[in-house]
């Protein structure tokens, strides 16, 4: 009786000591939610099992017990052996992912084995907590919601942000077929949708926590998995034992979650900073639009008086042209009644001309050759300073021929032109007394004999 | 427009009256003759070209004419003017 009143108070304290000394190692054996909270509180301090990519050895061995997954399949063995400070992740982690995902690997000689080919086996993890973890604007790490403990595949995950406002998260249900009855390993996907989640909800760190897991059920309703040694191990860093026996893979994507978070607050970022250069580049274009607007009205104004202004003075220009257009109107209207063309003058030269042929004959053709011999006396022939001396011929009485002239005499040597001029001027001064004499006498004549020049 | 129906209506009167006329035209050995005197007054131009400033002799030319007829005007005036009794012209 003793015995057993000691054993009992042993296994009092040993859990009592769990929770005091380790919460966050021994609230993974306890299925109430609330103790999980206390954990929670310790900031800085709070070690987990299994964060999303941090696990550098999560591996180990569990016996199976009750058809279940062993508690410390979870605890014991996949938990963070390392110090974590969530704080130095809280910036890395976007929820704008909208998902995020863990793999298991089982293989083994175990449960498996008792699965038919081709039959489904369901497989869910149950007593499993999944927090998610923020930190607010002083640093101070909060928990914004978890799972629900009971099953994994009816599990609600609700997000809040700084307002308060919940987002809901959507749960994964992975069946999975077993495709062969012997040890090759099984891949287990789960994991959470993010739906509705806008991503302007706070930074958070996403922990997950593994309470349990519920066993194989498969459609036969074998459950001759009790007793059965698995073993597993996280597949994604390669520590584990050996692969003839159960293990179970642990890996996560949020490695490309952190990177994803980190590119969504840059992206916030870059949006603070593209929101106060469009409101800048708002204002310097309503400036710019101001500016432009004024130069246009003054432009306006400007292109208007220059208008106004043309438009006067085409008017009065019109104006001042308009008596010289009437004036062109009425003389060429004129000069059509009256004037004849130079083509119609010509023409009726023409025409005279050949009338006057054709009437009169040799008495116009008398006329017009003594038009030309004023003409030739008028204008004369070429000053050639030659004599030309005319081919004269004789004819003889026997009917020969005597000719001469035909010669060009040189009157003016060269570089002897001023004889000529000379002569010339003589010649002038001859002729200038011959027509004063002629005069005088023309005169005396009218006027009476006693003038004398 | 006018002047020219003016003219051509005289064209057409002169024509019209002038059509009985039909003198026959220079024979070509007149003509030929006409021709050479021509070229010797062109000739005779030239020569005295060479002797003197032509411009001013066909000026002193051309006064020497204008005198002569008007002179000959004046005397055909007064020939007539003394015709006339009353006028009393001697």
């Amino acid at each position: 009786m003793l015995s057993v009143v000691v054993c009992l108070s042993v296994l009092f304290l040993n859990t009592c000591y769990g929770f005091a000394s380790t919460p966050d190692y021994n609230y993974i054996y306890d299925d109430n939610i609330s103790t999980f909270d206390q954990a929670e509180t310790t900031e800085g301090q709070f070690r987990i099992s299994n964060i999303f990519d941090f696990g550098s050895l999560s591996s180990g061995k569990y016996t199976q017990q009750s058809n279940q997954f062993s508690r410390a399949f979870l605890s014991n063995d996949l938990n963070y052996t390392g110090t974590y400070s969530i704080r130095d992740n809280l910036e890395q982690i976007n929820p704008c992912t909208k998902y995020f995902r863990e793999q298991f690997v089982i293989s083994g000689t175990g449960g498996l084995k008792m699965a038919t080919k081709g039959s489904n086996i369901s497989f869910s993890l149950n007593n499993v907590k999944m927090s998610l973890f923020a930190s607010d604007s002083n640093g101070n790490l909060k928990r914004y919601s978890y799972f629900n403990p009971k099953n994994i595949a009816q599990m609600e995950l609700h997000v809040y942000d700084n307002e308060g406002n919940s987002y809901k998260l959507k749960t994964i249900t992975k069946n999975f077929k077993v495709t062969a009855n012997t040890l090759d390993p099984l891949l287990i996907t789960f994991g959470a949708d993010f739906e509705n989640v806008p991503c302007d909800v706070y930074r958070m760190n996403i922990v997950i926590i593994y309470y349990g897991a519920s066993g194989f059920d498969n459609n036969n309703g074998d459950t001759t998995l009790t007793s059965t040694t698995w073993d597993y191990k996280n597949v994604q860093k390669g520590y584990g034992y050996d692969n003839s026996t159960l293990s179970l893979n642990v890996d996560s994507n949020v490695s490309g979650l952190l990177s994803s978070i980190i590119g969504f607050i840059k992206s916030i970022l870059d949006g603070v900073v593209n929101i106060f250069e469009k409101i800048t580049d708002f204002a310097l274009s309503v400036a710019n639009s101001f500016a432009e607007l004024f130069t246009k009205l003054g432009n306006w104004f400007t292109d208007l008086f220059s208008k106004l202004g043309n438009w006067f003075a085409d008017l009065f220009q019109k104006l001042i042209e308009l008596p010289s257009k009437i004036w062109n109107v009425f003389e060429t209207g004129l000069k059509k009644l009256f004037v004849p063309t130079s083509d119609y003058i010509e023409t009726y030269k023409d025409n005279w001309d050949s009338l006057m042929s054709d009437r009169f004959g040799a008495l116009y053709e008398v006329f017009g050759v003594m038009l030309d011999y004023i003409n030739a006396v008028i204008s004369g022939g070429e000053n050639t300073d030659t004599i030309i001396m005319p081919k004269v011929s004789i004819d003889l009485e026997d009917g020969n021929k005597f000719s001469f002239g035909g010669y060009n005499i040189d009157l003016v040597p060269d570089r002897l032109e001023f004889l000529a001029d000379a002569l010339k001027f003589m010649f002038d001064i001859i002729l200038t007394l011959g027509f004063v004499n002629a005069m005088k006498r023309k005169y005396d004549t009218i006027i009476g004999e006693n003038f004398q020049i | 427009m006018i002047i020219e129906l003016v003219m051509d209506t005289i064209y057409s009167a002169i024509s019209l009256l002038t059509s009985p006329i039909n003198i026959p035209s220079l024979p070509p050995q007149v003509t030929s003759i006409m021709a050479t005197f021509y070229e010797y007054i062109h000739m005779g131009v030239g020569i005295l070209k060479n002797y003197t400033h032509y411009d001013y002799l066909l000026i002193l030319f051309g006064v020497v004419i204008a005198v002569n007829i008007a002179l000959n005007i004046y005397n055909f005036t007064f020939y007539i003017a003394r015709k006339i009794p009353f006028v009393n012209i001697n």
